[in-house]
């Protein structure tokens, strides 16, 4: 079979057209389907040599039609519905590519035909769009972090006046060296309040680790007391036997304060923050034992089954213009899911929000 | 259950090949501590990611990664894609037994 030969071009159209079913299209319609599909169309046999493969394909690979046939490029397998691959293209960039597999019978054999998919727009749109809503979130965190600046440069100002006054009445005062030392550490403070915003903002793929999430949720809470304002208690349940979870922690961490900023709002500023840490119990909607749970609560004015219908959709808010864009759920139901976890919310009007991030466990070894 | 042929056989080279640390490529290398699990001494799977030697990529002409690879026979005989399904990695390498049940 040579490359681009009618028998090659017909094969295809024998393989994929359902004879009885759709009699009114020709063999030649299906071979300009394919031939014209935007997606990528392989056909590999069973020890995973290239036996077809359609223009798209070979714009996906950078290579010529006829380079492509016959390469050994590998049986391709899914787990599921697709995987996906990184394609590389001498001298061009990579592409991340969604493949498809279906058996399908080529020349009387048995085949594999892959169907390929370049992503890479997609995957780098969805990129931005995490930053976006990450700066959102360092844009409400920084509001907190403002003020505490503030209040530690007004704390350096007057030591720093207090000092000039010890000087002038004594220069060998042990006070002037305990001033200079609490303004040190003024300073340190705020040093560290700047660089827990930088470390926050930075731009990174989404990159999943073992994560100790009682300890990451005591670091934020920290952080989350003067986002949120004095009115709001913040209080923590952790489950000291909690097990280890594989997730981006930056992303939860944003995903939590998106949480917890909605609840002050919901709360009016004033009321109380619970978060909850436990190992998931039996649920027949996910796989049991799986997840551990980290829930958001308030005490807050609680939503109507109107608004619970809505609150993922991305830019959906009940708050007013300039102050909110409406990107926070979406980012944590998008993060969540892109992670394999799955949300919940309770509530109803009047009694508050429990919102339930259920996140999977570190990934199993084991057959 | 040891899915694996019993016998004092040297064990079988297997090369993987990723790309950088893209979600795909820790899917893969997951999928190779589950193969190495079930075969134990049997199974050696070198990692070989071609940002960092793209030549070796180069000179075994792999396309597309995740790959895994038995180069020690002509062809070289590769899987591309998802390897979660350790079974059938097991089946395509020849190192399951043929009366286990998947």
């Amino acid at each position: 079979m040579t490359p681009g030969s009618s028998h090659a071009r017909d094969t295809v159209a024998e393989t994929v057209a359902p004879h009885a079913s759709a009699p009114d299209f020709s063999r030649s319609s299906f071979r300009l389907l394919i031939e014209s599909s935007a997606d990528g169309v392989l056909v590999v046999n069973l020890v995973g040599d290239v036996l077809y493969a359609n223009p798209a394909a070979a714009e996906i690979f950078g290579k010529p039609l006829d380079v492509l046939l016959h390469v050994p490029l590998g049986r391709p397998v899914v787990s599921g519905d697709t995987a996906e691959i990184t394609v590389h293209r001498q001298g061009g960039k990579p592409a991340q590519v969604e493949m498809r597999v279906v058996d399908i019978h080529w020349d009387g054999r048995q085949a594999l035909l892959a169907s390929l998919r370049d992503i890479s727009v997609r995957r780098a749109e969805d990129e931005r769009l995490r930053q976006s809503q990450k700066m959102e979130a360092v844009g409400r965190l920084a509001a907190g972090i403002v003020h505490d600046i503030n209040n530690l440069l007004a704390v350096v100002t007057s030591g720093l006046r207090l000092l000039e006054k010890e000087i002038d009445r004594d220069p060998a005062s042990p006070k002037i060296n305990q001033l200079i030392e609490g303004m040190l550490e003024r300073a340190q403070n705020g040093g560290a309040l700047t660089q827990q915003l930088l470390a926050f903002s930075r731009r990174q793929p989404l990159s999943p680790e073992a994560v100790d999430l009682n300890q990451r949720i005591s670091a934020l809470t920290q952080m989350l007391e003067r986002t949120l304002g004095r009115g709001v208690e913040t209080r923590c349940v952790l489950d000291p036997a909690l097990s280890p979870i594989h997730i981006d922690a930056n992303q939860l961490d944003v995903a939590i304060l998106n949480l917890a900023v909605n609840a002050r709002d919901a709360m009016a500023g004033k009321g109380t923050l619970i978060i909850e840490t436990s190992n998931a119990t039996e649920d027949a909607e996910t796989d049991s034992g799986s997840f551990v749970r980290v829930s958001i609560r308030d005490t807050g004015c609680g939503m109507s089954e109107d608004v619970l219908a809505q609150v993922f959709e991305p830019f959906f808010t009940t708050k007013g213009e300039n102050e909110g864009t409406g990107l926070g759920l979406s980012q944590v139901y998008g993060f969540i899911s892109q992670s394999g976890g799955h949300v919940r919310i309770d509530s109803a009007v009047g009694e508050g929000t429990a919102v339930h991030l259920l996140l999977p466990k570190k990934a199993k070894t084991e057959i | 259950m040891d899915p694996v042929q019993s016998g004092a056989r040297p064990p079988l080279g297997l090369r993987l090949y990723v790309a950088g640390d893209t979600p795909g490529a820790r899917r893969a290398i997951e999928s190779r501590e589950r193969l190495l699990d079930a075969c134990g001494n049997r199974l050696d799977i070198e990692v070989i990611d071609i940002l960092a030697r793209p030549d070796a990529a180069e000179a075994a002409g792999i396309l597309a990664t995740p790959t895994l690879a038995d180069e020690a026979i002509q062809p070289p005989r590769r899987l591309i894609g998802d390897f979660s399904n350790i079974a059938q990695v097991l089946d395509f390498f020849g190192l399951r037994k043929e009366d286990t049940p998947s």
